[in-house]
Formats: structure tokens, sequence, C-alpha cells
């Protein structure tokens, strides 16, 4: 009996020690690992800056999906785990992730020069006085709608002032209130949604919020969703889009088409069961994978919500690239800011015609790529006007919770949806249940 | 921790030579049990020691305080933990007992030899037990879609278009309905092995003197297989209690998530999404484990072996 | 007397058969359809198409150029063969050691072992990274495979059917002058075999489909198990569903045949030689 337990325990030992011989995680290796979602976007341009930056120092790409990704950084920087050298984080988690792990994200401020990138970016890696990140995608707004299927006669139902054709509309800058009048003599006409929604995901609410100027959060950080101007715009927005019923055919149809998650969402814009998306830049690549639909799409400016201070330009999401303390910084820095800041080889022209990404390089904006016409949108200048948005989106500090309060909003949002709640009971109960999730 | 840790790896190397100095005392039955003692002790115990010093840690990210009774105040409360807790109640009470009768009935029927097809059904019944969890919440959530096969069926007996992803009740009837049909082949496997080590003469017996198929079922079958649904039954209680899984990756993204939340949800929240309090976070799983343990005697109590 | 008798009996079998067929209807037809969409392409799956398409060998070369689903799928492999192994010969051993060998200080350790059962992963999972990176096991394989090798979930399984075993065998074996661990592999083992059965399919199954922890513990791309890489293909912002149910189907397959592959334990019968 004693053998086989003695056997047993030298058995493991040696798998143990085997497996230790396996690849070191070890930090000054003279590689840069790097930490990225989606293999279309974020991965393939982090290849593409792989190839344009050569083989002098081996750079190994590993790519998750993004909810995985934030919950292994979590993971490793409370534990002193496995970590990249360079990490990319989505804009509204900088906060949480920089004001939680003091001291495990390198200060970029003087390795980097910050002013060549878009002011609002670079805001939202600053911490405490000092610049974090390397900024990178701009989730720059815009509404893609169809030409082909949108009529002439639908905008003039609207009685927009100065507006009788689609060619006009497409020119002017609307308001969420005639985006929906719009979307009725669109539905009442074709018996289709105008465009898709997911009542429970607070992106096009952020998009919204974001282009009144204001945040979930009053001056001093703290929740404020009841008598917060923008906040209460943008609810009466989703219960003016989700109540906006019109009769086609004798029965009431909604204008939007329900979705309950991505797929849902997305699907539609590549088979014409919506006419419209209003949301980042980077859906551009989703709606050229529909090849078939070359020509038919053309993008106009962000409706604007009804208040003062609202503008007709917003952003939904982007991200930038952090670089962690204990890794190497040296050769991270040196790589993101050959690529990124002083854009070696026109890499923004090349990521912008692959992957439809729009950085945050104010000199890459001038360049040939920007301001060409792009066939499929109806040979306009779209990545022009992109850029000249992406200057003009108000600047916001996000503070460390935003999908905390997205959580609290949401989730009381239904009963104010279907009419149970008053505006300022929903904001209410939104607003204590934000705040009992970060005391 | 490093030290707790060296603390501990003495504690091990001290144990370990006193059980080597007094194994013949001891007796054989401990060889047995060490192995896996030793591997239990490393990546259970020593975790929960860990995660015990942590209730008394109040965090954000890395920076930490010792806070103990304010973790408690905050506990009293905390009105999304008291949502949770009613939210993973009313799983456990509707589903436990749904899905082990089930199994139990599934097991019952597919262990008589003389059914044919009999590996065919027990095959097909099982399998939900082995997609992977990515795999069974994109079947769901495609056809539970508002547009979905589901919605398509209904209709044709006259029901309106039911929100199964988006409307609070819903939501449960959902989650359960998935639960179901992922567990209860997989609880149907215990019983199936639990019939098979159960003496074939017990049967045959009572079928010489005359028993029917209900007699057999309450006078053998049940008693025998008393261990083995002891067993599904704290098992099922356990992992209710600490369900995840399916509203994470079923509910989270498709709708509101107050109705679903679960505690274990409530947890990695705390630990992955909202601002990292990895102190206030294992004081819920202290609840669970609690509760859980409460649960567990009781069943225990229940089915004790008559001696 | 007979007849009527036998009508019931038809009546009732048919029932029976009815029944489970509904039953595996509904267990079996989202393989069906996860089937068909892994042989379609992305706009057949979106369109709601539900027969089976023609694109399944481009589908198959997309997923093997882009993912590196092999290698995944040898990690995987990997992973759950070993911790199947292990941990059915360490958790049995335990559990004989605790049902046949009883005494008081055994159950209070066994008390305590089902304690540590009902503290969920979420909040165990921070302080398990912390002794794997302090055992410098962090970002390999057998990170995966050690935690698992000794649960207190199979120590509680095989300790419940060990109740029922007839102790006179041990018994007169001991008699026999027999070893204790001779007797627990020629005598007991073999009448134990559903049991084994049983515990090895969900272990592999459990360890094949095991997500969190990997994601964890496993940093390196080429150590990415399968639920990892279909966790990826599936949270892209232009999903490819083709792929992606072609990818789960594959993933699906080995733990299919495990269970076929030893269904035959469960056979009434054929191995209940507790004699």
């Amino acid at each position: 009996m004693k053998k086989v337990i003695t056997l047993l325990f030298v058995a493991v030992l040696i798998l143990t020690l085997s497996a230790c011989k396996g690849k070191d995680a070890d930090f000054s290796d003279g590689k840069i690992t790097i930490w990225a979602w989606d293999p279309n976007f974020n991965i393939s341009i982090m290849n593409t800056a792989k190839g344009i930056y050569g083989d002098d120092v081996e750079i190994i790409i590993v790519d998750m999906a993004k909810g995985d990704l934030e919950t292994k950084l979590h993971a490793s920087l409370s534990t002193d785990g496995d970590l990249p050298d360079i990490v990319l984080i989505e804009d509204y988690m900088a906060g949480k992730y920089l004001s939680s792990y003091p001291g495990k994200f390198a200060d970029l401020s003087d390795s980097i020069d910050h002013s060549k990138f878009i002011p609002a970016k670079v805001a939202i890696g600053t911490f405490d006085g000092a610049q974090y990140s390397v900024p990178f995608d701009s989730g720059v707004s815009g509404m893609f709608i169809r030409n082909d299927l949108v009529t002439d006669a639908d905008v003039a139902a609207a009685s927009i002032a100065g507006v009788t054709t689609f060619a006009q509309f497409v020119e002017a800058e609307i308001t969420w209130d005639e985006f929906i009048a719009v979307g009725q003599a669109y539905t009442a006409r074709t018996g289709d949604a105008f465009m898709a929604n997911n009542f429970a995901d607070g992106g096009l609410f952020r998009t919204i919020l974001n282009s009144t100027q204001s945040w979930y959060t009053n001056a001093d950080g703290d929740f404020e969703f009841n008598g917060n101007p923008g906040v209460e715009e943008a609810s009466r927005i989703y219960k003016e889009i989700y109540d906006a019923e019109v009769m086609f055919n004798g029965t009431s149809t909604e204008i939007y088409k329900a979705a309950t998650d991505w797929a849902t969402w997305v699907d539609p814009l590549g088979n014409g069961d919506v006419a419209t998306v209003t949301t980042g830049v980077w859906i551009s690549g989703t709606v050229k994978s529909t090849t078939a639909n070359s020509g038919d799409w053309t993008v106009m400016k962000t409706p604007r919500a009804d208040i003062t201070g609202a503008v007709n330009y917003s952003n939904l999401g982007g991200s930038s690239w952090y670089v962690l303390a204990d890794g190497d910084v040296d050769e991270s820095v040196a790589f993101l800011k050959a690529i990124y800041e002083e854009n070696q080889d026109n890499f923004y022209d090349t990521i912008l015609i692959n992957n439809g990404a729009i950085g945050s390089l104010i000199s890459a904006a001038s360049s040939t790529a920007y301001t060409a016409n792009d066939p499929f949108f109806t040979n306009t200048a779209i990545w022009n006007d992109f850029a000249l948005w992406s200057a003009l989106i108000p600047a916001i500090d996000y503070g460390f919770y935003t999908y905390e309060a997205d959580e609290a909003l949401m989730n009381a949002m239904p009963a104010f949806l279907d009419g149970t709640s008053s505006l300022s009971t929903f904001l209410n109960e939104a607003e204590v249940a934000a705040k009992s999730k970060v005391e | 921790m490093r030290n707790l840790l060296q603390g501990f790896k003495n504690i091990i190397k001290r144990i370990l030579q006193a059980i080597k100095r007094r194994m013949k005392k001891i007796g054989i039955g401990w060889a047995f049990i060490i192995p896996a003692l030793f591997f239990i002790t490393l990546f259970v115990i020593i975790p929960i020691f860990y995660s015990m010093f942590l209730v008394t840690q109040s965090c954000r990210g890395i920076v930490c305080e010792s806070n103990f009774t304010g973790n408690i105040d905050k506990l009293m409360g905390d009105v999304q933990f008291r949502q949770v807790f009613k939210n993973t109640f009313i799983f456990f009470i509707v589903q436990v007992p749904i899905m082990l009768t089930l199994a139990l009935i599934f097991a019952v029927i597919l262990n008589n030899p003389k059914l044919r097809f009999r590996g065919v059904f027990r095959t097909a019944i099982f399998l939900p037990a082995v997609t992977s969890l990515v795999a069974y919440s994109v079947l769901f959530k495609m056809m539970l879609a508002p547009e979905g096969i589901m919605n398509t069926a209904i209709s044709f007996i006259g029901i309106s278009p039911i929100g199964w992803l988006t409307d609070p009740f819903w939501q449960r009837v959902t989650i359960i309905i998935a639960l179901l049909w992922r567990w209860t082949g997989y609880n149907m496997i215990f019983y199936l092995s639990g019939l098979q080590n159960i003496d074939k003469e017990m049967f045959e017996a009572a079928e010489m003197d005359g028993a029917n198929k209900r007699q057999t079922f309450f006078k053998i079958t049940i008693p025998q297989l008393k261990p083995i649904i002891l067993f599904t039954a704290v098992m099922s209680t356990i992992g209710t209690l600490q369900l995840f899984d399916e509203p994470f990756n079923i509910i989270r993204g498709s709708g509101t998530t107050a109705s679903t939340m679960t505690l274990s949800q409530y947890i990695y929240n705390l630990s992955f999404v909202y601002i990292p309090n990895f102190g206030y976070a294992a004081v819920i799983s202290y609840v669970i484990m609690i509760i859980a343990a409460l649960l567990t005697i009781i069943q225990f109590r229940i089915m004790r072996e008559e001696k | 007397m007979r007849k009527p008798n036998k009508i019931v009996k038809i009546i009732k079998l048919s029932f029976t058969y009815m029944f489970l067929s509904i039953v595996s209807f509904i267990c079996v037809f989202p393989f069906y359809w996860m089937l068909a969409g892994g042989t379609s392409t992305s706009n057949e799956v979106s369109s709601g198409n539900i027969s089976i398409g023609s694109n399944l060998v481009e589908n198959y070369r997309i997923l093997v150029e882009q993912s590196d689903y092999l290698r995944a799928f040898g990690n995987s492999a990997f992973v759950a063969i070993l911790t199947t192994i292990l941990a059915l010969f360490i958790s049995s051993l335990a559990a004989y050691g605790f049902e046949i060998f009883k005494s008081k200080r055994k159950s209070k350790v066994y008390g305590v072992l089902l304690l540590t059962m009902m503290v969920p992963f979420a909040a165990l999972m921070i302080p398990l990274y912390k002794v794997v990176i302090y055992l410098e096991l962090s970002n390999k394989l057998i990170s995966v495979v050690l935690p698992a090798v000794a649960t207190v979930f199979l120590i509680f399984f095989f300790k419940q059917s060990f109740i029922k075993f007839p102790r006179e065998i041990i018994q007169s074996a001991r008699i026999d002058g027999a070893n204790e661990f001779r007797i627990f592999r020629s005598i007991v083992f073999p009448a134990m075999k559903p049991t084994y059965a049983a515990a090895a399919i969900l272990t592999f199954t459990a360890s094949w489909n095991n997500f969190l922890w990997p994601l964890i513990t496993l940093s390196s791309n080429e150590l990415q198990t399968l639920p990892l890489k279909i966790s990826i293909l599936s949270s892209s912002y232009t999903p490819h569903y083709g792929v992606i149910l072609l990818s789960i189907v594959i993933a699906t397959l080995p733990s299919i045949i495990v269970f076929f592959s030893l269904q035959k334990y469960f056979v009434a019968g054929l191995t209940g030689a507790v004699k």
C-alpha cells in the first residue's frame, strides 16, 4: 500500500516538474505580448501594426472574447498573475481599471506625445493628472441609412424644415423626434422596421447621452439620474421609439425591431429588415460584409436630442491601448509610439481601408485614404466626415461606473416603457439601485 | 499571503510526517484517503482559508482595508442582495423537485431490459448534458428570440408571442426550462448507475412474491437508490444555490437581469464587472455556504439510513 | 382473462414509446439544428434554414485556418483524459477509505470536505489562482488538471455508491488473506464498473467543457482549450454562424463518443455481478 502511495506522489511530482519546463511567463524577455478582442477588428489591426514594425521584436497577439479578457485582466491584476505587456481596454472601463489597480499601469505622460491625439480621447485615459493610454479607435457615431429603401415621400412626411427630399435629408442635422417621424412614415408604407434596438442594452442610450454633453454622474462623480437633463431626455427618446406605433395593413406596427442580443441586432443590417442603424463607426465593417448591399447605404450625422447643448455628434464605445507597468515597458512604448503616434508606413490609412477603423491621431485624418470616396457608400467621402465629426464629439468624463449605471437603468426601464412607472419614479428607482452597487 | 501559504506548507509537511510515523496506528483506511486529501488541501482548503481572510476586507481592486463589520452592515442593507437571494430560491424550489422526479422516472423506464431502442433513448436524453455551455446558450438564445422557432410554434396554437428573454416573468421560466433540459439527463445517469448496483435477485424475489411494478418501485427501487437519491438531491441543491452559467449566458445581454440574477452571478459581478470588491464577494459566498450546509444537513436527516 | 391484459399492456407500452420519443425529440432537435447550421453559410443560418447545407468543407477550412482549432482540440483532449483517469483513481480510493474504514475522525474530515463543496467557485477562483501562481503552475495545461483530480463531488458520489456494497464479500476476501488494495482493485472495482462509467462520463464532460478556470489560468494562444476558442468565435462582431456551429458540433463529439462507449455498463444485469 505504501508503495502505491509513494508511486502516486512521485507521479504527481514528475507531472508537476515536467509542466514547469513549459513556457515561462517571464516579462523582460524581448517579446511583446498583447491581449485584445475581435479577430476582424482589433486583432487584425494589431497584426497590421506587427507587420509594419518588423521582426526586431517578437510580438505575440493573444485573441480573447471581450468579456473574457476583462475577467482575466481583473483576475491577473489582483493576484500578480500572468499579464501581457500591452492590453486593450474599452474607454468606458478605463477609469475603473486605472483607479482600482494603482501602479499596475505604466504612466505614459512623458513617453507618448498626447497632444497629437484627439483631446476627448486623451482625457479618458487620464487619471490623477497622468496619461496612461495610447489612444486608439474612435467610437464616433453616425446614422447609417439605406438609400434604396427610404424614399423622398417618407422624408417629406416628417415635415422637417427645409427638407423635402432624401438627398436633403442625409445632409440635414435632425433631431430624434424627426428621426421617429420619418420612421413612422417608412413603417406605415412598408411594414418593415426603421431600426433595431435592444431595450435592455444601453448602447443607444449612451449614444444619445454623450451627444447631450452629459453623463450618468454629476460634477462630483456621483450618480444623478433624476434631474439630469441628458438622462431624462435619453429616457424620453427610448420611450418615444418604444411607443411610436403606426398602422400597417390594419395592424399596429412598431417602427423598431426588437433585438435580444448582438446577433439579432446585427443580422437585420444585412438582409434589409431595417433601414437604419445609429451607432459607432466600427459597425461599418459589419455593414460592408454584405457586399450585395454595395451602393445602398449612406451615412449621415447622428440625430440630436431635443435639449439645449445637444449636438449632432456623439460616440459609442472605442478603446485604447494600455501598457502594464510590470511588463516590458520600453519595448512596448517604442512599438506603440512608432505605429500609433508616428503613423509609420501610413498605418492609419491601411487600417481605415482594411478594417473601417478611425484612429485618434489628429494628423492621420488629412491623408488621401481619408478623403477618398467609398464606392460602398454611394461614392461619398464618409471617412472624411467621420474624421471631422470625431473631433467634435463632446468630451465626457466617463468616471468609473458606466456599466453599473447602465445595468441599473436598463433593469428599471421595462416598467417605464410599458407605462407602469413615471419618468421620475423610474429614474429614482434606478438611481437607488446604481448607488447600492458602488457603495 | 506568501506567509500564509508558507505556513500551510509547513503544516502539511508536519501532518504528512505525523501520518507516516503513525500509519500503523491510524490504520490502512487513511492510506486510501491521503492522496485525495493532499490535492483537496492544496486546491480547495487553502483557497477557502484565504477567502475567509477576505471576508474581513473591503476592497477596491487591490486597495483593501480591514472592515468586517462594514461588510456585514453592507450585507444587511443590500437591496440587490435581497433580490438575487429571492431569484436563486425561486429557481431552487421550482426546478430541483421537477428535475429529480423526471430523472428518476426516465431511469426506471430505461432500465427495463425488455424495452427496445433503450440505448437510443438513453443517449438522446443524456445528450443535452454533454453540450458545452457556450453552445447551449447560443442555441437557446436563437430558439427563444422574439421571432425564433419557439414563438413560431406557439403561434400555431393561437398563443401570442412571449418575451422569453425579455419579460421578467418569462425569463425565469426560460431559465427553469433550460436547467431542466440540460440537467435531467445528467441526473438520470446517477440513477441508472445506481440501479445497476442493486442486486438483481431482489427484483426476482419480489416478482416471485407477486409484487406489481408500483410495489417493486416503492419497496425495492427507492430504498435501494436512497444513497444516490440523497446524493443527487444534495448536489442539485448546491448546484442551484451556486447557479451561474444559465442566467449569465442566456439572459445577460438579452434582457434586463433583475429577475434572473443569482447569488453566484452577483459574486461574479462584484469581482469582475463592478469595481472589484473581493472582500464583500467573499461575504456573499459564505452566505451561500451556510444555507447550502443547512439544507444538506436537513436532507441527510430526512434520508438517514435506518440502522 | 389474458386478452384484455395484453391490450392494456400494448397501450401502456405504446404510451411509453410515445413519451420517450417526444422527450428524445426535444433533447435531440437542437443537435440536429447545430449540425444543419454547421454545414450552412452564415446567411442560411440567420434566415432560419434548418436543412443540411453544402458549406461544410468551407466552414471547416475557415475554422481550422482562423483559430488553430486542432491544437485547441489536442489541448482539451490532454486535459480531459488526464483529469478523468487521475480523478477516478484518486477520488474512488478516498471514497472507499471513508466508507469501508469508517471512523469518527474520518467522518469529521468527510464532513469538512462536504462543507468545502458549498462555497461557490466564483469566490474561490482568485484564491485558487494565487495558489497556482505560487506553485508556478499558471499558464500550463497541468494547472487545469491538478485542481480537478480530487473532487469532493466524486468522492461523495463514489462513497454513496459504496454504501450498498455487500461487506461480507470484503470480509471473506480478508479471511482469504488478500491485502486491502488488492481487494479494492480486483473485487470492488470490477463490481462497481457502472459507477466508474458514470463517473468517467461526467468527469470527462465537465473537464472537456470547463470554461471559467482555464480562462483564468491559461494565457497563451497555443494553450487555449476548445471552449475558449468557441467563446472567441461566437463573440466576433461579424459572427460567422456556420463556422461557430461547426466548431460546437466538433466540440460536442468527444463527449458523445465517451458516453456511447461507456453506456454499455448501464445495461441491467450485464455487470451487476455482485455475488
